[in-house]
């Protein structure tokens, strides 16, 4: 019976298996996220082997071309991850999760489709991208308008503050702030249905619209300083919000930039209250330019699990990642700054009162579009990124800039743009 | 440590070193203006192929655990560097220099040392731990050592035991005894190799340490000249109605600042590596000639416990008045 007993406890202490996942996720947020996966571990007996990469893109593709890719990778450029799926790298999740769930809103599941009619994604963790933070301190009575924030800026100016921080420097994807900035000022300026066209690639960089979004950019990366904007980690960006007098006052950054404040507050020593050093406002609207519902869409992100190993580990922790539990993993990590896209995650799961109103608009959002930069072919991307840092070096040449982006989109085949950028 | 483990620690020294030397020439070539026709320069071509090359060998060597994965990460960081600098080459070339070419100059040397040299620098202390470990795994100097006292007192008994039966039982020496006796002495000589096979060792672990201490200093000189360029290039056009450069720059001036005052001029042609390096292998290779005896020793000591139960069994029969 001792025999047993003994064989049995035996079995159930017994791994079962284990699962590789590669993710953009290091140091302290990868220690974070390895014990949030401690219960499905804990139920499954299956081993989660982390690892790491701030060169997440490079890592996988040196990966798959050497056939030694991880079971599961997590990725923010569906772009990319379409290009896995055409390569048929990525296994479809049609047998694993169900491709359409009530429990998020209808965008989340035909992203996750990569425009086909299987799912190949789980949306693990999303970033509101339409906001723009200030310190409490030093700035108040958010502008509601376009036209009022650049008078606020004006101001400023003339008082010899700096208006807005910026800070483009994140090798090997410099530029994204700068991209980011110009997608907001092209959905709220235009509409969904410009910015879906430009996303999907049916729409010229040399279009009147796409233009006037990056003068409007432009205007604000005036008040920012261009070099200033170049030399700038993106990280560093929002120091000078905290400073006395503060360096500079407004800033266009994601949602997980909360996990940056709180650890700057830590390092100079300030007792970090999020309803007192920092709070955002959304993106204003463009007056009557914009319509109704797309005063209230909104620019977001997010990182995607995909399987490019099908063992019976790798489908269960894809199942786990897509169950209310496992999207709650990001929520309960304050320093993320991270949001859910699952509707029965509470408000109540998130660590502190600046996420929640973030939250909040997530999720009382009328429509969400994808970030414009990640949806696009990864060509694309890296050229938008890189016209961003030319712009700044000198802003005369826009136009020029803007025929180079055209000659890259025209270079690209039909089948490698995605559509559908915005959903309901 | 042979094979592996001190071989990995100089590859990956070499390649921290290669990289060093190659940011700091691209800066001087390209943020000097010189590199409209040249470039970053031959000087710089040729430390990165020796980086590449030492990164490669320090794959093959490699023995920290996670060691594979991080020079996996710093042979795709080392791709995007060398996109970077090629791109400030021809931001230079095209605009005659301008704020797009150094900020890419920073952007690659703010990569390098953010990125691949924190990588390179958690992989060198991995091999160190790796070598600790091996070192102190087959440290067996105290264990020996404890056995000499032993090792007298069974020679000597064996001796005694010799005579004894000789005059006790009129025998002719016995040849189990006399071989124990022999491979006593034996064992004596294996474990006196063994002893000073592991001194070697250690003393050859004291060569390399200042042989890293030494280098790394020197890598650590370049590397602050470099980056004492670097904030000269990207500081001269810094205007303060533009918005200036930037907290990351004005971080980046105050941590160099700071390292200049508390920091002392190392002299860097305190260590000549080409010759340094040759020595320390040398200095391994004659430690570890006798270091695979210590396999024998309980194998030798088995046969002489076999042979000595052998020699006395005899005697011990007899006086159970067994037959033999």
């Amino acid at each position: 019976m001792i025999l047993n007993i003994s064989l049995a406890a035996c079995a159930t202490l017994e791994s079962a298996g284990t699962v590789t996942v590669l993710g953009p996720w290091t140091d302290e947020t990868a220690k974070d996220f390895e014990r949030e996966l401690a219960s499905f571990e804990a139920d499954t007996g299956i081993d989660v082997i982390y690892r790491g990469t701030s060169a997440l893109n490079q890592d996988l593709l040196a990966d798959v071309k050497k056939g030694t890719q991880p079971d599961i990778a997590m990725l923010f450029s569906l772009g990319e991850l379409a290009q896995y799926q055409r390569d048929k790298v990525v296994h479809p999740l049609d047998d694993v999760i169900e491709s359409k769930s009530d429990a998020y809103i209808e965008q989340w599941p035909k992203l996750q489709n990569l425009g086909t009619d299987k799912p190949y994604a789980v949306v693990v963790k999303v970033n509101f991208k339409s906001i723009i933070w200030f310190n409490p301190t030093h700035f108040t009575d958010p502008p509601q308008t376009w036209d009022d924030l650049v008078a606020r800026s004006q101001i400023i100016a003339e008082t010899n503050g700096k208006p807005w921080c910026s800070g483009m420097g994140s090798t090997p994807s410099t530029g994204w702030p700068g991209t980011d900035l110009i997608e907001d000022i092209m959905l709220h300026q235009f509409g969904i249905e410009i910015y879906q066209q430009w996303v999907s690639g049916e729409l010229s960089w040399m279009s009147q619209q796409v233009r006037q979004s990056w003068i409007n950019w432009g205007e604000i990366m005036a008040f920012a300083g261009y070099k200033s904007a170049l030399l700038t980690d993106f990280g560093d960006a929002g120091h000078p919000l905290f400073t006395n007098p503060p360096g500079c006052f407004l800033l266009h950054h994601p949602s997980f930039t909360i996990g940056g404040y709180l650890d700057y507050l830590d390092e100079i020593g300030a007792t970090p209250q999020p309803d007192v050093p920092f709070d955002f406002f959304p993106f204003p609207k463009f007056g009557s330019q914009g319509s109704d519902s797309d005063s209230n869409a909104w620019v977001v992100s997010a990182d995607f699990a995909a399987m490019f190993n099908k063992t019976p580990q790798a489908e269960k922790l894809i199942q786990y990642l897509a169950t209310e539990e496992g999207q709650k993993i990001w929520p309960k990590i304050v320093k993320s700054g991270s949001l859910s896209a699952h509707k029965d995650v509470d408000r109540s799961d998130y660590g502190n009162d600046v996420s929640r109103g973030i939250a909040d608009k997530l999720t009382s959002a009328k429509t969400l579009c994808y970030d414009a930069a990640d949806l696009m072919p990864a060509t694309m991307r890296n050229a938008f990124q890189r016209a961003v840092l030319e712009y700044l070096s000198d802003p005369s040449q826009l136009d020029s800039l803007l025929m180079k982006l055209e000659q890259v989109r025209l270079k690209l085949a039909d089948d490698s743009w995605l559509h559908g950028a915005c959903g309901e | 440590m042979r094979t592996s483990t001190a071989p990995a620690i100089i590859e990956v020294l070499a390649t921290w070193a290669a990289l060093v030397d190659a940011d700091s020439t691209a800066i001087n070539n390209l943020g000097t203006g010189q590199a409209e026709l040249t470039g970053p320069g031959q000087q710089y071509q040729t430390q990165i192929a020796l980086a590449s090359r030492s990164l490669a060998q320090a794959a093959e060597d490699n023995v920290a655990a996670d060691g594979s994965h991080r020079i996996q990460l710093v042979e795709a960081q080392l791709v995007t560097y060398q996109d970077l600098i090629g791109h400030s080459h021809a931001d230079f070339r095209k605009n005659g220099g301008g704020s797009l070419g150094t900020s890419d100059l920073w952007y690659a040397s703010h990569h390098l040392h953010t990125g691949i040299l924190t990588q390179l620098d958690m992989l060198l202390e991995g091999q160190k731990s790796a070598l600790d470990s091996q070192l102190s795994a087959n440290s067996i100097t105290m264990a020996v050592l404890a056995w000499v006292t032993p090792i007298v007192v069974l020679f000597v008994v064996l001796c005694l035991a010799q005579v004894f039966l000789k005059r006790r039982f009129r025998r002719t020496l016995n040849f189990q005894l006399l071989i124990a006796t022999a491979l006593l002495v034996g064992l004596s000589v294996v474990m006196s190799l063994t002893v000073i096979s592991q001194h070697g060792l250690q003393e050859s672990r004291k060569s390399l340490n200042q042989l890293t201490n030494a280098w790394e200093a020197q890598i650590r000189a370049t590397d602050t000249e470099g980056q004492r360029d670097l904030r000269d290039v990207v500081t001269k056009d810094c205007d303060q109605p533009e918005g200036g450069c930037g907290v990351t720059i004005t971080e980046f001036v105050a941590d160099l600042e700071s390292a200049d005052q508390t920091g002392t001029e190392i002299d860097s042609s305190a260590i000549d590596v080409s010759k340094a390096i040759p020595e320390v292998y040398r200095q391994i290779a004659t430690a570890a000639e006798y270091a695979y005896l210590r396999f024998l020793i309980p194998l030798i000591t088995a046969l002489i416990a076999v042979l000595i139960l052998l020699g006395f069994r005899p005697r011990i029969e007899e006086y159970r008045y067994r037959p033999r």
